[in-house]
Formats: structure tokens, C-alpha cells, sequence
């Protein structure tokens, strides 16, 4: 909200300077975004009375003109300006002024003869004709002939002003104008708050001889008042009115336009001003729109509205969107001489559907939607009209059309010193306690050894103790707040869970195989489904799909990690970067079933990825990793759409569970992300892992008899999986062998077509004695015997 | 005779040790006198063809020969081996300059070393790490905790959904209602999580991640909210680090306060990080809001609480300066690497 400094001045004393204000503003709760100099666009440009022309001698289009600045020495200026004359009184720029354009004047000659300004329009100062009469031609400004010479620009157009651009939060609606910043303003630097002027006197008719007043919809019409005003004297407003609408971004347009802008922004009222000749019937009916009812309002776009929108209407048809815009038919002409002011109250979420609904928005609506004082549109309509009245503009018919249904009950709240110190933990005293919320207006008072205060109707957000505590502290400074650390707290036990703890150990492992962490967005596009080449029934098809994404890009939720990993490493590869290792901790959705009716399944995955690694390499990463969790696990081959035939396999757990898959991404889908290199890519149940994650295994004593090795070469089947050898050699080998696995694998030229030579490595230790080659030879023996029995292996 | 051999062999081997090159060649001229079948043991063998009376004397004689030989050939050994030994490093000497591609240690993503440093402090202080679902009920996210039903966070503008009653939470602020609904106090707990919003720019992701801090007891005061808070900042950032409550809004909280720090970079004197104020807007906290603690079963006459957020990706750049937040998930291993 932007607030004019001087505005602000109105209603209480400011003696500090515009950044002192600032800072105490940010002290009580309000942001301040900017500190805006209305005087810095135009700079250095100051009123000057032509004295004097002269003919330039070598120019037929110029004229050097000699001017008046109110200083010893007279200036010359060279002008191409034909439309000015001795005497007139012109705006010039000075060496160095800085105009609205962005130009820099500099003093030099123009074709030989010395020139120290230039002559400025409206343009060049950012003014039109609300600004100043004849701003709006495109030539050299002239002032009033009773301008003082040598004065800046600003003054003149009443550009010196500081306005403060403030962020209010949405529960101080009561904020949102100059007085409800003044009321603050009063509060914090202890000024006393000056009353608006509202006094205005009526004529002897009766409004009811002009209007009568329907309120059809009393939930979303809080409060509707009307007043008449005859005799309209429809004029520009004053400078100083026009101003300030400007200062705080508003087009001035009439007097009556302006005074319902003006009224807005100091009181926070929203309201307007029909032609009451359009009023058919005389009557003002409140209601809501009739299904495929259109309005053409003042943006000349037409609308049409339904049954839940509310209008104010004459008799037969619609005047306005109540709350947002007026029709065009029913405004202020220049013929109009009796208005009817609207002060109203309408219900703000309806007002912020409709304004959705429809695709209207205005300050007015902007205003309703934030919320407003339900008893301010007296105090608005008095504003306004007091004004009407100061500045001589109309007639104000005695009496008001008023329809206020359902007035609320004042609020108390009734506390003590005590509460207040349990909410902030320092002591406060009650007189000082009284004396902020008093000069917050809100009226405090000692009653019956309690404190009560009286909440103000437009303090919407004061409900309990705590906002007292609030008021109390934002004023006194939070600066008197000691610091504690939970003294009067019962102690807890706090620390990791062990989910995060395994967590942590996880990522740990991953860190020293020098694996990365990414981060990537949880959702994506369903696109990637094809990329993954799925098949369109596979489940991990069946994604949440978010209702207003920001692209279809990022519109589903994700069911795999795969596309975002593979993506990652895309990005990396294309940028140049080789040899990578990633993994990304983080969440599936799976729905249970669709559409969401419950929560979905989020699962905890852990997925890896590498680019420039083979697949042992990046086999061996995962095994490290389940070996340091103590998961018992084996690698089954098994397919997956986007890998390799045959580079894939699954991990399954001792008991059994899946508990992810890992291989190479296959040529088909790496291609679909522009990688003609091997990736390999690893998904695994991060919540399997952590819940079954074991910190050791009970302690073993080794041996202290030395181990024996012996190595065994085989030969067998060539599509003989290795885990098939180990296991049989487990199961037959007894309990002499302690470790077991393959160091070699050949096939070629001394190997026979269809096999290979598996070398194998056999480790025999006894806890109790010193093993002999005899007790070797005997487990070797058994082991070849099963290896040739049941996997078609014999020594080679 | 047998004096005129010892001569011999005492010249064989005193020309042996001077002309041997290495240890080898000396240990083979030893062998070669005093070797079991070397010149000296031969000529002990002599010993028995020498007249008894001169035996003792040409006894002690030999043996004091070998004596001075086996003293000779060990000391001239010792020498070689010095020797050896010094070549042998200046042969191996390597470019230690030099260095071998190998496995290069990984890096934890930066935002998730933020959220641990903050969880490590925070659980430090007795807090319990709670983790709640991304994908809520809009009861939770908004409803429970005191945001109206036309608030304009609940536009969709300000939050993703998926249908009426479901979306993706907006702030982990949703998990103090779960964790409230089914733990009583004392409450003190922390929980960090991926959040949800409409945004794309520099300073907004429409995913990042919160921490939302909750502690529910008897007698909880703005006090202690700024003594822990205070402690936090301290050890998140440096023991200079000052922080500033500023009165601010929340639904969920009253009154409310943003938390502001005394900026690192320029120690509070105003710089182009705090854009010249000295403070750099961290979180929001504030009183839990008696209306929400009695919407999750918990009697707002007996207990209070404070309750706080912050967003981890604006720690990570305060933390870091890093410029712009969307480089926190450009995912580039070398920017990635730079957090090892």
C-alpha cells in the first residue's frame, strides 16, 4: 500500500525523518518495501520567466531565450520552443538536471552559441493536464503568471513527497489506508491521532423522496447505505486532491471520481456514485444476478453473471457488480447533477468468487476481498461528503438510505498483567500495558481488578488474550524480550530417529564410493513413462496427477526416481561431464487407487545412477552398501523395460523381498535422453533398508589356527551363473570353509565352444586345530562332487 | 710355509674387500676364504701336519686371523649396504607432485548438509525429528491450523492440488496437527520435508523444503521462542550471530514474529546481502495460536507452545551465498562436488 508522508501529516505529527518512520513502521509489524522520493525522476529543473528572445544568428529555427531565475546573474537558453512568449514563466532545466526521459542536461553550444538549459515540456517532467493545466501538449509547459521564479519543479506540481511503499499483512485489514497507518503511526511514536473531519450539513428534503432502498440479500450485503447529493458541480479537483491520487498510482478523473478514490485510500471504504437519473423506479434493489444477467460496465467489456453473483440494481436491471465495478450506463456524466453515493458492505469472499469468476478485478474489489471495517461506511460516506460540502460541489439531501441487518456486538476482552506474561515471558507493566492499547485506540480500562478492553469494530483480528500480548509487545519492542530456554518446560528426551540415523549411515557409504547427492523435482511429466519405454498397462503408470501444475512438464507426481536420475545424467553428459556417480534419496507416490480419495503410498526410495563406470563397478557400489547395512541379499536376473536384456537383475532379500533392481539403461531409452553412452541406473526400497538395517552382527572370535587356500579351476556351461557355483559349493563344502568366491572367469581358445572356466577360491579354517592337507582335500572333494552333480562343472 | 699361505690370504682378502662392488661380490670373496671349504678353513685342516710344540701358537694365530677377517668383511659390508640402500632411493624417488585418478570422495547435496546442521542443533536441545505426509488433506495443511476457508493461500495460485480435499502441502506446518493429534505434551519436535508452492524464480522453488520446529508445554513464552532460536542461529551460523524478532502474521500463530539475523557478511553494518539493513530475513515463528492447539485435542488454558519454519533452501543460501536458488537443483556434479 502506498502512503504519501504528507497525507499521513493530516492526522498525526511527524517529526522524525521519512526512514526513522520507516524503521519504527518495520518495529510494529509492518514491512516496508520501499521508501519512494516522488522528487527523484525530475531533478534540477526550476521556474524561469522569459525575459528576453534574440534571434540565433545562424539558425533560422532557433531563438535564444534570456531568462529570469531569481539569481544575480540572468541565463541563457537556446530553444527550437515557437509557442512561448516574453514574460511567460516556463519550466527549465539546469546543468545536470535529470529529467523523467532518463536525459541528463549539460550546459554547451548549440551552433556556435553557449546554451545552459533546456526548455521543458509536460513529457520531459512526467506531467499532463491533471497535473497542470497544458502539461498534456507537446510543448514547453507555461505556469500561472503568479509562479515564483527560481523555484524547483516539484514544488510546483507537488511532486515533493516522500510516499511509503508498506506491505500489510492480511490480518490488518483495518491498515489498509492512511488513517489506519496513521492510527499506528500515532501509537508508536506516541503522537496523539488527529479525527478525520466528517461534519457536513443537509438541506431540509428527504432522501425518501428520491430513493428507497432494497436489501435482498442481507448474507452477502453486510451493511447498504445510500445518500443523495443535488446540484452537482461536476469540476476537476484540486491540486492537492489530484496529487495525491497520483502519488499513490491513481489517474485523477472528476472531482466525484476522485473523492470515492480519495475516501478509498484514507478511510479504506470502497464506494460509488450513480447518475440518479438512471436509477429506474427510484429504487436501489440489492440482489443477487439473475441467471445469464449482463452488464457493460466501465471498462466497456461486457459480463455476464449467474445466480451467485450480487448486483446492485434499479427496478429492471443491473447498475453494478456490487463491489466491483460499475456499469457504464449508470455513471457520472457531465450533465449529471443529483448522485446517489453507495457506502457498502459486501461479503468478501463472494466478492473475491465473483471477481475469479468473472475476470474482473478493481481497488474497490481488491479492498472487499482483503476485508473492511463493517461500520466504516459511515464514517466513508461522512468523508466524502463533508468534503463535497468543503470544497462547495453539491447539495446533501437530508437523511440516508440505510440497510444494516445484522449489526455485531462490540467485542471485549477481559485479562490480566499475568496472562500477558505467560504468553511473553517478560513482565509488563499494567499502566504501560493500558496506555498502548489505548493509544491503539482500542479503549483499555481497570474493572474490578481486571483489564478490559474494548475492541474496535475495524480490529476484525482481536479475538483473545494472545492478540492482546501481540498488540502489547509490537508496541513495547520485542527488543525487551530476554531470551529463555523453555525454563518452566518438563525435560524430553530428544535425538534422531532411527530412520534418520540409518539415513545418515546410508548416504555415508554412498559418499566414500564417491557417490553425489542430487535433488530433483517430485513431480514430472507423463511423458516420461514413454521415455522409460513402459508399457501402457504398467502400474508405475498410475501416477497422481496434480490438478493445476506449471506445466504439463511438472504435472505428475512420480512413481520411479529412474526418469529424473537418467535425466540428471543426461545433463551432465551434455554439459561435459564424464565420469559421474549420483544417487538421490526421496519419495514415490503410489496411489492406492485413483482418484485420491486417500493418502497414497510414499515411498522412501533410493536410486543411483553412473555415467563412465562398467556394471561390476556400479554392482559393487550397491553391495558395499547392503553389506555395511547387514542385509543379506542376492542379485536374480530378471527385465525391466528400460534395461538391458541382459545387464539386469533384481535384489532380493534373504527373506525373500524384492528389495530393488539394478543394470545398465538400455540403448532404447538412453537414447530417448540423447546418451549414446553406457548409464547404469539402480532403484532400491530405502525404507526396506532402513527398517531392516542391522548396526553389526554379534561379535565373532577369529580363529587363531591359520587358514588354508585352495583354488579350483571349473569348467562348466557357459550360461552357468556364477551366484549357482557359490551356492552349491556352500551347501556341500561343510563347515570347514569359511569364504568362497570367484576370482576368474575365462572362455576362448582352451575352453571348448558353450564353456567357460570359472576360478574359484576355496578358504578352510577350523576353530580348533591346525587343518592338515588331508581335511582340505576331503572338503575339496565333496565341493567338486556336487559342483559336478548338480551343475554339470568339473575340474578342469 | 703355512705364515706365508696366512699372508696370502689376508692380501686375497684385502684386495677382495677393496675391489668387491656390492654386497653380493663381498659375500661371495668371504665364502671364499671362510667358507667351510675357503682357504682359511684349509689351512686349519694344515694344523694337524705342524709340529705339536708350534701347534698352540698357530692355533691362536689362525684363530686371530679369522677374527680380523670376519671384522674386515663385516664392516665392508655395512659400508656396501649404505651405499646400496642410498642408490636404491635415488632410483625410486618419485614426482610426489605427480598424483593417480582414483574413486573421489562424493558430496552430500548442499541442501541436505543445511538440514542436518539444523537438525543436529535442534535435536541437541531435545527435540524429536517427525516426518509427515507431502501429499495431505487440505484439513491439515490449512483448516487446522486457523487459515479461512477464503484465505488467499488456499488459492490456486499459492498451492498445487490434486482435487478438492487433497493436495501438496504448502508448508510442513501441516505436520504439527498429525504430530499433535496423536502425542500429548510435553511436545518437542522437529520436522523436516519437501514443500509445495506455485513459484519459479530466482528466490522460489515450486519444491523446497521446510523445517517446521514445534514445542507444546506449560507456560511457553516469546521468551523461550527467542532463547532457542537465539541458540540456533548461534551454532547454525557463527557465536557473533544476533537475531531480531519482528512482528509479523500467521494463522497458526499470535502473535507472530519473522526472525531476522544480523547479517554474516558485514556483521550487522549494513551490505549488499542484507541490502544495507544488517538483517537477513530467516523464519517465521511465533505463539502457537490457542485456536489450533484446541483443534488437535490439546486445552489451550493448560498448554502452550511456540512453533517456528524456515525454509532450508534460503539457510543454504545465506549459508553458501549462493545467488540464485534454482542452482540448488541444477544438479551439475561440479557444483556438487564443491560441498564434499
Amino acid at each position: 500500500m502506498l502512503v504519501p508522508v504528507k497525507w499521513l501529516k493530516d492526522f498525526v505529527e511527524i517529526d522524525i525523518t521519512p526512514q526513522e518512520l520507516a524503521d519504527k513502521l518495520v518495529s510494529c509489524g509492518f514491512e516496508i518495501e520501499q521508501i519512494i522520493d516522488l522528487s527523484a525522476k525530475v531533478t534540477n529543473v526550476v521556474s524561469a520567466k522569459i525575459v528576453s528572445f534574440q534571434q540565433h544568428p545562424s539558425a533560422d529555427r532557433l531563438r535564444i531565450a534570456i531568462l529570469d531565475i531569481a539569481k544575480p546573474e540572468l541565463l541563457q537558453v537556446v530553444t527550437n520552443a515557437a509557442d512561448i512568449h516574453e514574460g511567460d514563466i516556463v519550466p527549465v532545466a539546469l546543468d545536470g538536471a535529470k529529467l523523467a526521459n532518463g536525459l541528463t542536461i549539460k550546459s554547451g553550444e548549440l551552433r556556435g552559441v553557449p546554451s545552459y538549459g533546456m526548455l521543458c515540456g509536460g513529457a520531459e517532467l512526467d506531467a499532463d493536464d491533471s497535473d497542470y493545466p497544458g502539461a498534456s501538449k507537446d510543448a514547453v509547459l507555461v505556469f500561472d503568471k503568479d509562479t515564483p521564479l527560481g523555484i524547483n519543479v516539484n514544488l510546483i506540481l507537488g511532486r515533493d513527497e516522500i510516499v511509503l511503499d508498506i506491505g500489510i499483512t492480511a490480518n490488518r485489514t483495518d491498515a489498509n489506508s492512511v488513517y489506519g497507518i496513521a492510527r499506528e503511526v500515532a501509537a508508536v511514536t506516541g503522537k496523539p491521532l488527529k479525527p478525520l473531519s466528517l461534519d457536513y450539513t443537509e438541506n431540509n428534503e428527504k432522501i425518501s423522496d428520491y430513493l428507497a432502498l432494497v436489501n435482498q440479500a442481507p448474507e452477502l450485503c453486510h451493511r447498504y447505505m445510500g445518500k443523495v447529493v443535488k446540484n452537482i458541480k461536476l469540476c476537476q479537483s484540486p491540486q492537492l486532491i489530484k496529487q495525491r491520487l497520483r502519488a499513490v498510482g491513481l489517474r485523477p478523473i472528476n472531482n466525484i471520481v476522485d473523492i470515492t478514490n480519495y475516501v478509498l485510500y484514507e478511510i479504506g471504504q470502497p464506494m460509488h456514485a450513480f447518475d440518479i437519473r438512471t436509477i429506474q423506479g427510484g429504487k436501489i434493489v440489492v440482489r443477487k444476478a439473475k441467471k445469464d444477467e449482463q452488464i457493460v460496465c466501465l471498462d466497456e467489456k461486457q459480463y455476464t453473471l449467474n445466480q451467485n453473483n450480487l448486483v446492485i440494481a434499479n427496478e429492471n436491471e443491473p447498475m453494478a457488480i456490487a463491489g466491483i465495478m460499475g456499469g457504464k450506463d449508470y455513471s457520472i456524466l457531465p450533465d449529471t447533477s443529483t448522485i446517489v453515493f453507495e457506502s457498502a458492505d459486501f461479503a468478501r469472499d463472494n466478492v473475491r468468487r465473483t471477481s475469479r469468476s468473472i475476470n474482473l478485478r478493481s481497488d474497490s474489489s481488491a479492498r472487499f476481498e482483503k476485508g473492511i471495517d463493517p461500520w466504516s461506511q459511515e464514517t466513508g460516506l461522512s468523508r466524502a461528503l463533508a468534503l463535497i460540502q468543503q470544497y462547495g460541489w453539491g447539495e446533501i439531501v437530508n437523511g440516508v438510505a440505510d440497510s444494516f441487518p445484522n449489526p455485531a456486538d462490540p467485542k471485549r476482552i477481559v485479562f490480566s498483567v499475568k496472562d500477558i506474561y505467560r504468553i511473553l515471558g517478560i513482565r509488563v507493566p499494567k499502566n504501560t500495558i493500558i496506555k498502548i492499547l489505548n493509544s491503539l485506540t482500542i479503549k483499555t480500562y481497570e474493572e474490578n481488578g481486571s483489564i478490559v478492553s474494548e475492541i474496535p469494530s475495524y480490529r476484525e483480528d482481536m479475538v483473545g488474550v494472545n492478540d492482546i500480548a501481540e498488540e502489547v509487545i509490537r508496541i513495547y519492542g520485542y527488543a525487551h524480550v530476554k531470551p529463555t530456554l523453555i525454563q518452566d518446560g518438563e525435560m524430553v528426551v530428544g535425538g534422531c530417529t532411527k530412520h534418520q540415523e540409518y539415513t545418515d549411515k546410508l548416504k555415508n557409504v554412498l559418499l566414500a564410493k564417491g557417490v553425489c547427492e542430487i535433488v530433483t523435482y517430485s513431480f514430472v511429466s507423463p511423458k516420461i513413462f514413454d521415455y522409460l519405454c513402459l508399457p501402457a498397462e504398467d502400474v508405475l503408470r498410475h501416477a497422481i496427477i496434480l490438478d493445476n501444475p506449471l506445466g504439463e512438464d511438472f504435472s505428475v507426481m512420480r512413481t520411479t526416481l529412474a526418469h529424473s536420475m537418467i535425466k540428471t545424467i543426461a545433463t551432465n553428459y551434455l554439459r561435459g561431464n564424464k565420469c559421474v556417480r549420483l544417487f538421490e534419496l526421496a519419495k514415490t507416490y503410489l496411489p492406492k487407487k485413483l482418484p485420491l480419495t486417500e493418502y497414497p503410498i510414499e515411498k522412501n526410495t533410493l536410486c543411483l545412477g553412473a555415467l563412465g563406470d562398467d556394471f561390476y563397478s556400479f554392482k559393487s557400489i550397491i553391495e558395499d552398501l547392503l553389506a555395511v547395512l547387514h542385509i543379506n541379499f542376492e542379485f536374480i536376473r530378471a527385465q525391466k523395460p528400460y534395461l538391458h536384456e541382459g545387464r539386469s537383475a533384481e535384489i532380493v532379500a534373504k527373506d525373500g523381498t524384492t528389495i530393488g533392481y539394478m543394470g545398465e539403461v538400455a540403448d532404447l531409452t538412453a537414447a530417448n535422453y540423447d546418451v549414446d553412452k553406457r548409464i547404469y541406473l539402480a532403484e532400491l526400497d530405502a525404507e526396506y533398508l532402513i527398517e531392516n538395517a542391522k548396526d553389526r552382527l554379534p561379535f565373532q572370535v577369529i580363529s587363531k589356527f591359520p587358514s588354508v587356500e585352495r583354488d579350483i579351476a571349473l569348467i562348466c556351461p557357459v550360461e552357468t551363473e556364477a551366484s549357482n557355483l557359490i551356492r552349491i559349493i556352500k551347501e556341500s563344502a561343510g563347515p570347514l570353509l569359511i569364504d568362497t568366491y570367484v576370482f576368474d572367469v575365462y572362455t576362448g581358445n582352451q575352453v571348448e565352444e558353450n564353456k567357460k572356466s570359472v576360478a574359484i577360491k576355496l578358504v578352510c579354517q577350523s576353530a580348533e586345530k591346525t587343518l592338515k592337507d588331508e581335511d582340505v582335500n576331503e572338503v575339496v572333494a565333496s565341493v567338486l562332487d556336487a559342483l559336478a552333480a548338480k551343475a554339470d562343472a568339473k575340474l578342469r | 710355509m703355512l705364515e706365508e699361505m696366512i699372508q696370502q690370504i689376508l692380501n686375497g682378502c684385502s684386495e677382495a674387500v677393496s675391489k668387491a662392488q656390492n654386497t653380493r661380490e663381498l659375500i661371495e670373496a668371504k665364502v671364499k676364504f671362510l667358507g667351510k671349504s675357503g682357504g682359511l678353513t684349509m689351512l686349519l685342516k694344515e694344523l694337524k701336519n705342524v709340529p705339536p710344540s708350534q701347534k698352540p701358537a698357530m692355533g691362536k694365530r689362525l684363530n686371530d686371523v679369522r677374527g680380523h677377517l670376519e671384522e674386515a668383511f663385516a664392516r665392508a659390508e655395512d659400508s656396501l649396504k649404505t651405499k646400496e640402500r642410498a642408490q636404491r632411493i635415488t632410483a625410486e624417488t618419485l614426482d610426489v607432485t605427480l598424483s593417480k585418478q582414483s574413486t573421489e570422495y562424493g558430496a552430500l547435496h548442499p541442501l541436505s548438509i543445511v538440514k542436518n546442521d539444523i537438525i543436529n542443533i535442534f535435536t541437541g536441545m531435545g527435540f524429536q525429528i517427525k516426518d509427515g505426509p507431502e501429499i495431505d488433506f487440505e484439513y491439515y495443511n490449512f483448516t487446522a491450523l486457523n487459515i479461512p476457508e477464503d484465505h488467499p493461500s488456499r488459492d490456486s495460485a499459492d498451492t498445487f492440488y490434486i482435487n478438492d480435499k487433497m493436495l501438496l502441502r504448502t508448508q510442513t506446518s501441516a505436520v504439527q496437527v498429525h504430530v499433535m493429534e496423536q502425542q500429548k505434551p510435553p511436545i518437542r519436535i522437529l520436522c523436516p520435508g519437501k514443500v509445495y508452492r506455485p513459484d519459479d524464480d530466482a528466490t522460489h522453488s515450486p519444491m523446497f523444503q521446510q523445517v517446521e520446529g514445534l514445542v507444546v508445554d506449560k507456560h511457553i513464552t516469546i521468551s523461550d521462542l527467542m532463547g532457542i532460536l537465539g541458540e540456533f542461529a548461534k551454532k547454525f551460523f557463527s557465536s557473533e550471530t544476533k537475531i531480531r524478532l519482528r512482528p509479523s502474521y500467521f494463522p497458526f500463530t499470535e502473535p507472530s514474529v519473522e526472525v531476522d539475523l544480523s547479517c554474516s557478511m558485514c556483521g550487522g553494518k549494513g551490505c549488499r546481502l542484507c541490502k544495507g539493513t544488517g538483517w537477513i530475513e530467516l523464519l517465521g515463528a511465533g505463539i502457537v495460536n490457542p485456536a489450533v492447539l484446541d483443534c488437535s485435542g490439546i486445552d489451550s488454558t493448560e498448554y502452550s507452545g511456540f512453533a517456528f519454519g524456515m525454509g532450508v533452501e534460503r539457510a543454504a543460501m545465506v549459508k553458501y551465498g549462493i545467488p540464485d536458488m534454482r542452482l540448488l537443483f541444477d544438479n551439475d556434479i561440479r557444483y556438487l562436488k564443491q560441498f564434499r
